[in-house]
């Protein structure tokens, strides 16, 4: 069935003709075709301070006869299909492809600026007995069920006070002392903890409660568990085809646009501009 | 990400208004899953008292409701704003010091609490 233009009336009866006609002639439209990630600009210069990246559209062919035309989109896929596949991911640099077809990296983005104080110690702490800090492998289980059973604090406390607890192989004789060593089974427990504000709603003075942000972030990039998991730099993926693949939050262009800036290979207070207009219902917390 | 929640029926009718926070470095997999314990508890938030819709003072009152909610959630986040543009340094997992911009990327809430956050 032939494609019919809506715009100028001209009839294609193939959809390759007709979305080159679109894309060519009504470019100024700014329509959204189901290719145009083919055709979609691409990372192919970085400076050589790796500091900026500039963005540039591919040249695309002048509309002429439309259905005489070749096909140069194949043309143009072949000619990036000949990477050669020699690691999984590439690093972006001065020779990156237009259209590459394996992930890129932003040169230098999520490499670390010095070792974590103490960290071989912590390492070496993962080594001691599986029921550590507590004494013994019954002492742990005991705990276990005094947590997972919700049994309140002053029903532990009668629990050792009318010597049913064995104190000598336990460990701990009180819920204070048990939660010392629920403390310490956490290292990190102390970033989490809570504060109190007020606000006022014009008729009385609210309270609520609050940890400190900046330390749920510390807290959860600390947590030994994620080490594998966590991703740091920006990421572009694409498919064997060369067409960009959106899978996770690292992988999406905010963040790399965010993360790669003109004057900041990090950020910049121009960005965060942007980010602020783009997220608008945030924009309160920004509020200076 | 936040949300009203009801805790009880008969006794007084409770809420509580949670606040979750989690990070974006995360794959979403991992982030999600609800063994990973991937996300904090980071606020809870004061629940102001049922208004009718009908009262023109209520509707003020709705408005000076949401101007709190604003200032809560402006108190809660002020932390970020140095970092964000400055970036920090910060212990990371796998023993090393990583420079960070956290950044609010996402809120996830339900429509009534969108409207009173604008």
């Amino acid at each position: 069935m032939p494609n019919k233009c809506p715009l100028c009336q001209r009839k294609y009866s193939r959809s390759g003709a007709y979305e080159k006609h679109l894309r060519n002639t009504h470019a100024h439209l700014d329509i959204v075709l189901a290719s145009t990630i083919k055709y979609a600009s691409s990372p192919t210069t970085i400076d050589n301070q790796g500091s900026n990246i500039l963005l540039h559209e591919r040249h695309l062919p002048l509309d002429s006869d439309y259905e005489s035309d070749t096909d140069t989109t194949e043309h143009a896929y072949g000619a990036f299909a000949d990477i050669s596949p020699e690691s999984d991911t590439e690093i972006l640099n001065e020779t990156a492809s237009p259209l590459p077809s394996k992930p890129m990296l932003y040169k230098g983005a999520g490499e670390s600026i010095g070792d974590v104080k103490g960290f071989e110690q912590e390492q070496s702490n993962l080594c001691q007995p599986p029921c550590s800090p507590f004494g013994s492998a019954h002492s742990f289980k005991l705990a276990s069920w005094f947590i997972e059973g919700k049994v309140p604090k002053s029903r532990i406390n009668e629990y050792f006070s009318s010597g049913l607890g064995n104190t000598s192989s336990d460990g701990y004789s009180s819920m204070h002392t048990l939660e010392n060593l629920l403390q310490a089974l956490d290292p990190h427990s102390a970033y989490l903890q809570w504060n109190e504000g007020q606000v006022d709603d014009g008729k009385q003075t609210l309270p609520f409660f609050y940890c400190k942000v900046l330390d749920c972030v510390r807290y959860l990039l600390r947590q030994i568990a994620y080490r594998d998991d966590f991703v740091y730099p920006p990421r572009r993926e694409y498919d064997t085809n060369g067409q960009r693949i959106y899978a996770a939050m690292h992988t999406a262009d905010w963040w790399w646009d965010l993360q790669v800036q003109p004057h900041n290979p990090f950020l910049s207070k121009q960005s965060l501009t942007e980010t602020r207009r783009n997220f608008r219902h945030v924009r309160h917390f920004f509020r200076s | 990400m936040s949300d009203q929640t009801h805790l009880t029926n008969f006794s007084g009718d409770k809420k509580a208004w949670p606040v979750y926070i989690t990070l974006g470095n995360l794959p979403s997999g991992r982030r999600n899953s609800p063994t990973s314990r991937a996300v904090l508890l980071l606020a809870l938030l004061p629940i102001p008292p049922k208004l009718s819709k009908s009262s023109k003072a209520d509707q003020h009152q709705r408005q000076i409701n949401a101007d709190t909610l604003q200032d809560g959630f402006a108190l809660i986040f002020a932390p970020l704003q140095d970092p964000a543009s400055d970036g920090v340094p910060i212990d990371c997992a796998d023993g090393k010091v990583q420079r960070c911009f956290p950044i609010l990327a996402v809120l996830i809430a339900d429509h009534m609490e969108n409207v009173a956050l604008h």
